[in-house]
């Protein structure tokens, strides 16, 4: 028989052997247990660069911002099935989420959550902190520039739908998780100086950024972009800061931008998995919520009997004759649910193949906006020249470029044609205009809008600082407000997330309405 | 022969005993427990010599040549004296339950069997009889209205999914459903569900992992409801613990014209039909007007407008007009205009009858050193949906062995192979969603069902138009069922070993190994042709390896320390790892060969989605549980957990309770009061959160993007100061029964707080990041179980007849969510986005689980704002909280009547409260289909919403009126598209109470007499029907239980399948 002096013996081995085992180890390799094996700590900064530049176009163009919002506010495409936004009452879920999306990629149901500012901030930190490690994308000062181009020009997307925004306190959740909004006079003020320095920032002789689907890394084009944003910025706030305007134009215009469709900043799209986001809803999603709108398409048939015998060029790159018999007939914009679904999609216009292609590329920016704005620039006395050659140069533009996307370039003799007849003559335009001493406004604004074709929210600030008309009411009545929206409302979350802001930018811009003007909208 | 035995077995145990004394063992069992019985007292009679029988039931004795008998007693038996012989070693006994005085056996936390009475928290036992005659495929759902405080939300999905919930939700994101345990093997009961399923909208329910248990082989359950019970489990014991004791074999008497093995038979069909369909209205036909649309192709003729998924066409009334099928040439409506009539059941004419088998043989035998048992069980279940099936084949293999006297190993083993196929998607755009949402109320059932062309493209009703046939929106029902289906597999292996050695009286080490582990395949195919993908077929695998590893190691103490106090401890450890892959692989770009699924036959490159997680955790326990003179007992238990998912400054905590069980009637002898005893109990448990949540906030590397590598920084940061979410509970509670046991009261209060609850705090976008992961909300829950069980008629030629009711409130508040450094208080919690119109969330001051949206706007005397540029109702400047989805309360009657061989059983469940959304109604309203849309002549002469006319905004925004009646008339399409659930979402939000005939089993026994030559034990027929009337519901056209998911995302209705009723048989034969 064991002694008890052994018996216990036996339970502290057994008692130390069991702390041992489940004590002593306890916490021996958590770490490795707990590393993250499904994501890097770092990526390198190409990654955040070619993320950011599809993020933000995707998240500019797709179904829900750039159909439902962009194209609607542009009256460029009718809704054919839950037409609310054509008739702009907006879903509160799309607005918020989209002033979610901008700022932080955040949509839960997103796709591809890149919102491209944070990823854009990320390429900066990352060259400011460690160039060596960051010279291996490129050089870190071509890659803070273009960084900044691209977070310009999605800043000014952003301020130009909601006006007053957060902008001067936000991307830095550690500093304050409430920012607060700037006035759209201090937004434009900032964005300039950003572009400024971009274009200082830029070293042409060292190589540029690593994944840049834009420009592949060509800093010489970087700079034409960022002088032809610096245009956009200057020609937008002419109405309220005259002085401002005028110098930031002259420098743009001497420094240099675009000088032709060649040096459109594009993004390509590809067939494949690189796909457009308007084909995704369309072919993948299986979705075909809009047509053409009556109200472009009837501007682009030919119609004798509004001086307008000869077609637009442009009509088949914009849009499909009708499948029933090939007629050129546009949606009546602004249709009741009913009324749209009464009529079938076969005796209707479609959006052209091009611009449901899944390789139809995304624009941040074309060759013909700079005519456009050299005309209006020449008309506000800004600089010399001919406002009509400029016009004239800048349909021509929008011509080639559409048509030569479209795989049948016009000719010159078709172009010529076109822009010969009385719908389009400028001077005669001009004559017709209502306008008191800005007649210009008129063929300008007009042809802009119809060159802007599918960059919906700038078809709509042009069609709000220029008040050219054209656009009309919903058919079936506004849902929301009197009358076209000149603003969108902020996203409803604002209101809870960041109140005091919020209430504070509505005492200082006015109510949150589609009816409240922004700063450089001054008619 | 056996004299030689006993021989050698008293040599062998004999050793080093002195030749007067020598040992004597055995094991006492019951009818009731014929695993054993512990805690027996065993006294020699006459003197203070005496032992307690361990868990297992065994007991060792030191007896002297002069004994010749021993006392055998305990509470709840009747006591009993057993005399032995001289050189007997072995003295195994069965005491016969005390009905007077019976304290059941449970199994609590790891394992340990105690006696009920001497529990101080709330446990309700289920046995496997209760659930396996009116079998459910899943066995979660046949816990409904059995037991206080358990709430069930159960999928009638074929393989879908149910969740449970034991005092309501504690955790936002994490975990809420109790841990399931299987013989002491923590069982996964994950459900891989994609987000868009969980939310309600598309996508397949594969249903949740604990459906593989089989409830055949289920002996008892027993439900820990609070954490006081299950603090021993540490994290997995949080939210209460299901703890399951399978059948084991007995060793079984040898009797002449007996099997030496028993033998089981069971054998069940069962039919299932759909039992509601939602109230379709079959007055007009599919369009968007009441006018037909003038064809293209047959000029001055009319067609239908097949490409408007609704209902607001022209009047059935027999009209010949071209319809869809008139312009697929294949068809016998080819070019010809026929009857525009309706066809009321084209929605039930679709549905089949499903059938269900389940079949089971069970061997089980051993003597007293072995006992095994080995069950077969083959289930198949054909849905109600075209082409849907399940089939599972389930072995169950477990065996116990005594080496030695002190050395025992026991192996419990399942395997699982689970296929399905074609279940049904469910949520928005499924089929229910088709049906109800979005349909055409002329459409045949019977035209679409040869969905195919003979050149293999589809006919769909949803043409695109009169020359391009291929569908639009919708595809034909049965195209989705026999060309899109998607295909499962499951493999399961879950088990343990464990080795058992006595080292001295009462003192036992006990190791285990536990293993459940699963390979699963998911393939999901979208054939060329659909409409979904108008030009992009898919076809998709997602392969999941799931493994959880347990090694434990438990030294355990029991004894009687003297005549007043009973001493049980335990020490041990455990170390979990957790090992998840899941790994998602899909075509892009459409398949290049049609029919064939297979991911090389992507036109694009393949995209794919691998995800790894791993987890650890190492845990050390002790308890001690003292028992003073058997009516008076303290158990302390403590736990520490070390889990990988934390910092290493806060991965460590602590679970500490407290518990006590005092039962007075043993003290009080009074007459009615048969057993008396009131509990309490206190507890501290935590969960931690799920790996990599607490580091950095890395980028995710997104997919390859015309030839560039692209990469994304997240929308919600984590935080690396996580702690893990802590809850102290507290309860009380008294167990009752008065009569001799004939009624019974069993009231439980509890009261528990969690802190740091987990959430990733909303902040505003503009700072870059959606939110950020914080420990800071509170959530407290508060509530009663009560259970009432009574036999008011029990008669001597055996008739009895008994009724009860389970009945549970819980009151959840969402006490505190984060408050910023300004003091000011988060409002809300987005927690997640219906597929339209309403969010899931969380708002401090209010329960868990609210649904926010548009209500209408009322005036100051309740009456509805008409806003008087439609006529429709105005809404609420904002959206506000429409309610909470957790029931108020709910619960079950049951009753039963027997007499002789026969027994009736019968279970109503219901609930009262909590809010559903329902897009069923939303769209079906909007698309016209339902009855509603129809009623009277509306849509001929529109009408006037009863309300007052709005005059204007107050400062909010919110619409005011002067009080004037609301006059404007409003056409009924417009009223349906602006006054549903899509515009004003408190139109949908309805109340989700019901009441539910839930089951009714008639068994017979047959007389034993009629098969005593055939060596049959026992034979029964059962008839039973299950979920076979709503008796009450708030909610029009579905069915209020509407859950599709496991998930913490409850209440949001998608597209409701219909719910089915079962009927069934079965039949079972013991050998």
């Amino acid at each position: 028989m064991k002694t008890r002096s052994e018996k216990n013996k036996k339970y502290i081995l057994i008692l130390t052997f069991i702390s041992f085992f489940f004590g002593s180890s306890c916490t021996k390799n958590f770490e490795s247990i707990n590393d993250d094996p499904n994501n890097p700590e770092d990526v390198p900064n190409s990654y955040f660069l070619a993320g950011a530049q599809r993020g933000i176009m995707d998240n500019t163009i797709d179904t829900w911002w750039g159909a439902q919002v962009g194209n609607q506010l542009a009256q460029y495409w009718s809704s054919n099935q839950y037409t609310n936004e054509s008739r702009y009452l907006f879903r509160t879920t799309v607005t918020n989420d989209y002033w979610g999306v901008f700022y932080s990629g955040g949509r839960n149901d997103a796709l591809v959550n890149v919102g491209g500012l944070l990823e854009l901030k990320r390429i900066v930190d990352n060259c400011t902190n460690d160039r060596d490690k960051s010279s291996k994308y490129g050089d870190p000062d071509n890659q803070i520039a273009v960084a900044s181009i691209l977070r310009v020009w999605l800043f000014q997307n952003m301020t130009d739908c909601w006006g007053d925004i957060p902008y001067s306190e936000t991307l830095d959740p550690e500093k304050t998780r409430t920012p607060k909004y700037d006035r759209q006079a201090d937004i434009y003020t900032g964005l300039l100086a950003e572009i400024n320095t971009a274009l200082l920032t830029i070293k042409a002789s060292e190589p540029g950024p690593a994944g840049d689907m834009i420009y592949g890394g060509d800093m010489d084009q970087w700079a034409k972009f960022a002088n032809s944003i610096k245009m956009r910025l200057a020609i937008r706030m002419a109405d309220a800061n005259g002085a401002v305007a005028t110098a930031a134009f002259n420098e743009a215009l001497a420094a240099g931008a675009f000088t032709s469709n060649a040096d459109n900043a594009l993004l390509p799209y590809e067939t494949g998995t690189s796909y457009n986001p308007i084909f995704y809803d369309n072919s993948i999603n299986g979705r075909n919520d809009y047509a053409a709108s009556n109200i472009l398409l009837n501007i682009l048939v030919s119609d004798a009997a509004m001086g307008h015998p000869v077609q637009d060029p442009r009509l088949p790159a914009y849009f499909a004759p009708t499948e029933a018999n090939g007629d050129w007939v546009g949606e009546v914009y602004g249709l009741s649910d009913a009324n749209a679904a009464s009529t079938p999609n076969e005796n209707i216009s479609q959006r052209s193949a091009l611009v449901l292609a899944d390789n139809n590329p995304g624009i941040y920016m074309d060759y013909a906006q700079i005519k456009f704005m050299m005309a209006e620039a020449i008309e506000r006395g800004w600089t010399s020249g001919d406002a009509q050659t400029e016009y004239n140069e800048g349909i021509a533009a929008s011509i080639e470029f559409w048509t030569t996307l479209n795989g049948t370039p016009a000719t010159q003799p078709e172009i010529d044609a076109y822009i010969a007849q009385d719908s389009v003559d400028y001077v005669k335009q001009k004559a017709i205009a209502s306008f008191a001493n800005d007649q210009w406004k008129f063929p300008v604004g007009k042809q802009k809008w119809i060159a802007l074709y599918n960059q919906g929210i700038q078809g709509w600030c042009e069609w709000r600082r220029l008040d050219f008309g054209v656009l009309q009411q919903p058919a079936d009545g506004i849902l929301e407000g009197d009358d076209i929206p000149v603003r969108m409302k902020y996203g409803v979350d604002e209101q809870t997330l960041n109140s005091g802001n919020y209430a504070a930018a509505i005492s200082a811009q006015g109510p949150d309405l589609q009816s409240t003007k922004v700063w450089w909208d001054k008619n | 022969m056996k004299k030689t035995t006993t021989i050698i077995f008293t040599m062998l145990f004999s050793l080093g005993l002195q030749a007067q004394d020598r040992m004597l063992s055995g094991k006492v069992t019951s009818p009731t427990d014929p695993e054993g019985v512990p805690g027996v007292s065993v006294v020699i009679p006459g003197t203070t010599k005496g032992v307690n029988t361990d868990v297992f039931g065994n007991y060792r004795i030191q007896v002297s040549a002069s004994d010749t008998a021993l006392s055998f007693s305990s509470i709840g038996y009747i006591a009993k004296t057993v005399g032995f012989g001289a050189t007997d070693t072995l003295l195994n006994v069965v005491l016969d339950a005390d009905v007077q005085n019976i304290s059941e056996v449970v199994v609590t936390a790891l394992g340990i069997k105690r006696e009920e009475k001497s529990l101080g928290y709330a446990a309700q036992r289920v046995t496997g009889a209760e659930i396996t005659t009116a079998k459910e495929s899943n066995f979660i759902n046949s816990l409904q209205g059995r037991v206080a405080g358990v709430t069930i939300t159960g999928s009638s999905n074929i393989g879908g999914s149910s969740r449970i919930l034991l005092r309501g939700v504690r955790s936002i994101l994490y975990e809420n459903q109790p841990l399931i345990v299987v013989d002491g093997i923590p069982i996964n009961n994950s459900n891989f569900a994609t987000r868009d399923q969980v939310r309600g909208a598309l996508g397949y329910d594969y249903g949740n992992a604990a459906q593989d248990i089989n409830p055949n082989d289920v002996e008892t359950m027993n439900i820990l409801k609070g954490s006081s019970a299950t603090a021993l489990y540490g994290t997995q014991g949080a939210n209460g613990a299901v703890i399951i004791t399978t059948k084991k074999g007995t060793p079984r008497e040898k009797v002449e014209g007996r099997s030496p093995i028993g033998i089981y038979i069971s054998s069940g069909i069962s039919f299932r039909q759909v039992a509601y369909l939602p109230k379709y209205q079959n007055r007009y036909g599919g369009g968007a007007s009441s006018d037909f649309i003038t064809s293209n192709l047959h000029t001055d003729s009319l067609r239908s407008n097949f490409e408007y998924d609704g209902s607001w066409g022209p009047e059935m009334l027999g009209q010949p007009v071209f319809q869809w099928d008139s312009y697929i040439p294949s068809m016998p409506n080819y070019n010809k205009q026929y009857g525009w009539t309706a066809h009321p059941d084209n929605i039930e004419d679709f549905f089949e009858t499903g059938i269900s088998t389940d079949n089971q043989i069970a061997l089980d035998g051993g003597n007293e050193n072995t006992s095994f048992r080995f069950a077969y069980t083959k289930f198949t279940d054909r849905g109600t949906i075209p082409n849907s099936r399940i089939n599972r084949d389930m072995f169950n293999f477990s065996i116990t062995n005594s080496l030695t006297k002190q050395l025992s190993w026991t192996i419990s083993s399942n395997y699982i192979a689970s296929r399905g196929k074609a279940r049904p998607q469910t949520g928005y755009s499924n089929l229910g969603s088709n049906f109800t949402q979005w349909w055409q109320r002329q459409l045949d059932m019977g035209q679409l069902e040869d969905y195919k062309n003979p050149d293999g493209t589809q006919r769909s009703w949803n043409l695109q138009s009169e020359t391009e046939l291929q569908p639009l929106y919708w595809d034909n029902p049965y195209w989705t069922c026999y060309e899109n289906f998607e295909t499962d597999q499951r493999d399961r292996l879950y088990g343990l070993l464990n080795l058992s050695y006595e080292l001295t009286k009462g003192l036992t080490l006990s190791g285990s190994v536990k293993t459940d582990r699963y390979n699963e395949g998911r393939q999901e195919r979208v054939a060329v042709g659909s409409a979904v993908a108008s030009s992009i077929s898919k076809y998709s695998e997602e392969v999941i390896k799931y493994t959880e590893n347990n090694y434990e190691l438990i030294l355990s103490y029991q004894r009687s320390l003297n005549e007043n106090f009973d001493l049980s401890a335990l020490i041990g450890g455990n170390r979990q790892d957790r090992h998840t892959i899941d790994n998602f692989t899909t075509t892009q770009g459409g398949l290049n060969v049609p029919n064939y699924y297979n991911l090389t036959n992507s036109n694009a490159n393949l995209l794919s989605d691998p995800f790894t997680e791993k987890l650890r955790r190492n845990s050390l326990y002790a308890s001690a549980s003292v028992g003073f003179r058997r009516f008076l007992y303290v158990d302390v238990t403590g736990r520490n957990d070390w889990s990988s998912t934390l910092p290493p400054e806060n991965n460590s905590y602590f679970y500490p309770s407290i518990t006590g069980s005092f039962v007075f009637s043993e003290l009080l002898k009074l007459k009615l009061l048969s057993y008396g005893k009131v509990r309490a109990s206190w507890s501290q448990t935590a969960i931690d959160p799920p790996p990599y949540t607490s580091g950095s906030t890395r980028p995710l590397v997104t997919d390859n993007f015309a030839g560039f590598a692209t990469a994304v920084t997240p929308n919600t940061s984590n935080n690396p100061d996580l702690k893990p979410e802590k809850t102290r509970q507290w309860e009380i509670g008294t167990e009752l029964s008065f009569l001799g046991r004939r009624l019974s009261v069993d009231f439980t209060y509890y009261n528990s707080l969690s802190k740091d609850v987990i959430f990733p705090v909303q902040q505003s976008a503009a700072t870059g990041f959606d939110a950020k992961i914080y420990n800071a909300a509170e959530i407290s829950n508060k509530g009663i179980e009560l259970q009432l069980k009574g036999t008011p008629i029990q008669t001597k030629n055996g008739f009895e007849w008994g009724l009860g009711m389970n009945y549970a409130k819980n009151d959840n508040l969402v006490e505190k969510l984060y408050v910023d450094q300004n003091g000011k208080e988060t409002e809300s919690l987005l927690i997640e986005n219906a597929p339209f119109s309403v969010t899931f969330q969380a708002r401090p001051g209010m329960p868990y689980g609210q649904i926010v949206g548009y209500d209408y706007a009322y005036d100051a005397n309740g009456n509805h704002i008409i806003d008087q540029s439609t006529g429709s109702y105005a809404t609420t400047a904002t959206v506000v909280p429409l309610g909470s989805t957790l029931p108020d309360f709910t619960g079950g009657f049951f009753t039963w009547l027997t007499f002789k061989s026969l027994r009736l059983d019968m279970l109503i469940d219901f609930q009262k409260g909590g809010k559903l959304f329902s897009l069923t109604n939303t769209w079906g309203k909007y698309s016209g289909t339902l009855e509603e849309t129809a009623e009277g002549d509306i849509r001929e002469n529109g009408l006037v919403l009863e309300g007052v006319q709005q005059t204007g905004v107050d400062e909010n925004g919110n619409p005011i009126s002067d009080g004037t009646p609301n006059t404007m008339n409003i056409a009924a399409v417009d009223h349906f598209f602006l006054d549903g659930g899509y515009v004003v979402s408190a139109a949908d939000v309805y109340d989700a109470t019901y009441m539910k005939l839930r089951e009714i089993t008639l068994t017979y026994t047959l007389p034993q007499r009629w098969f005593k030559k055939i060596m049959l034990q026992d034979c029964s027929i059962s008839a039973f029907g299950r979920n076979l009337a709503i008796l009450n519901k708030h909610v029009p056209n579905i069915d209020p239980e509407s859950a599709v998911s496991s998930n913490n995302i409850q209440g949001l209705e998608g597209g409701q399948l219909p719910p089915v009723r079962t009927y069934g048989l079965r039949l079972s034969f013991t050998f």
